[in-house]
């Protein structure tokens, strides 16, 4: 298992990070893609990722809507080895 | 204007919440911006580090798979589908008692809603206990019958989540030793290759008597069975105790 650590951020850091990694925040607080405009889908849940409870995470950038369920799905299917 | 060289030295020491709390400042002209930005898309890149709303939680989640548990499941099934629900049960065995009624109230649901009662079942493997007991019985069977991964795996489906209902027996308060007597036997009358009694603190009691008295009268040995018993103490100091039961393989 490969080590990373984990980081909360302040609002405003986090929308400069996602910024910078290709995403923003509409009027409705929803991630959408920068360019296209198109919402960011949750891979674990299919529903839309609200800011406030978005977690960016590495792996092709994966943003998923925070809980312990989602979390451990995320764990598993992307950063686990065999 | 190009970057200064101390500017860039300076971005390039820095770590992903550093640059982002530059960011933040507003000082930077367009060029220090440009490079804050490729530096912090560097560092994301080599996939060292998540941003979430409850740091520690995802870290704990995180670490359950270097748990000794964990692994050793891996290590009997390989990448089993369970293995998720598996991690976050041990996340929620380590819970207090307020934090995990709240935690399984709120990911029940999502569990169910993906993986049905099979799901709630696995969780609740990992969240009483019985997990170790069942990382003992694949291990020994791996051992033993010389099985690869692939066979435990479908041995773990089959003998053990899919009949899960049928291999656990959860004793009630109200329960009467004579209840809880006649119901593990008929559990050893089945033949069933490995089954579960649990008992939550004073709940222990009656079983605790009963199983003394069935490997004193040999009832159990008799119907080839052995037995072995674990405790547990919650976050919440309730001690649950797990019995298993095994069949004994014959000899010949």
């Amino acid at each position: 298992m490969e080590d990373i650590t984990f980081f909360e951020l302040e609002d405003e850091e986090k929308k400069l990070l996602l910024d910078t990694l290709g995403f923003e925040v509409n009027k409705k607080g929803v991630i959408v893609e920068k360019e296209s405009k198109k919402p960011c889908l949750c891979p674990i849940t299919d529903e839309m990722v609200h800011f406030k409870n978005a977690s960016i995470l590495p792996g092709s950038t994966t943003i998923i809507n925070t809980s312990a369920f989602t979390l451990t799905e995320y764990f598993s299917k992307f950063l686990e080895k065999e | 204007m190009p970057l200064s060289a101390e500017l860039f030295q300076k971005i390039s020491s820095m770590d992903i919440n550093e640059l982002l709390a530059l960011l933040v400042t507003g000082k930077l002209a367009k060029e220090g911006v440009v490079a804050v930005r490729k530096r912090i898309r560097n560092l994301w890149n080599q996939r060292k580090c998540g941003f979430t709303p409850n740091a520690e939680e995802a870290a704990t989640i995180y670490k359950v798979g270097q748990k000794e548990a964990y692994k050793r499941l891996k290590e009997c099934v390989g990448s089993h589908w369970s293995l998720r629900l598996i991690r976050l049960g041990l996340y929620i065995s380590d819970l207090n008692d307020e934090g995990q009624r709240k935690l399984v109230a709120k990911t029940k649901g999502d569990i169910y809603k993906k993986y049905g009662s099979k799901g709630i079942k696995i969780t609740n493997m990992a969240t009483t206990g019985a997990l170790s007991s069942v990382i003992e019985y694949l291990s020994k069977l791996k051992i033993e019958e010389n099985l690869n991964r692939t066979d435990l795996a479908i041995i773990f489906d089959t003998e053990i989540i899919e009949v899960w209902d049928k291999i656990t027996f959860f004793v009630k308060t109200e329960d009467s030793e004579k209840g809880i007597s006649k119901k593990i036997v008929r559990m050893m009358n089945q033949r069933i290759r490995i089954f579960f009694v649990f008992a939550y603190g004073a709940a222990s009691i009656k079983p605790m008597k009963v199983i003394s008295k069935l490997s004193n009268d040999g009832t159990i040995s008799n119907k080839n069975y052995h037995f072995s018993m674990i405790s547990r103490k919650d976050k919440a100091n309730w001690i649950l105790y797990t019995w298993t039961f095994e069949l004994i393989k014959p000899l010949f």
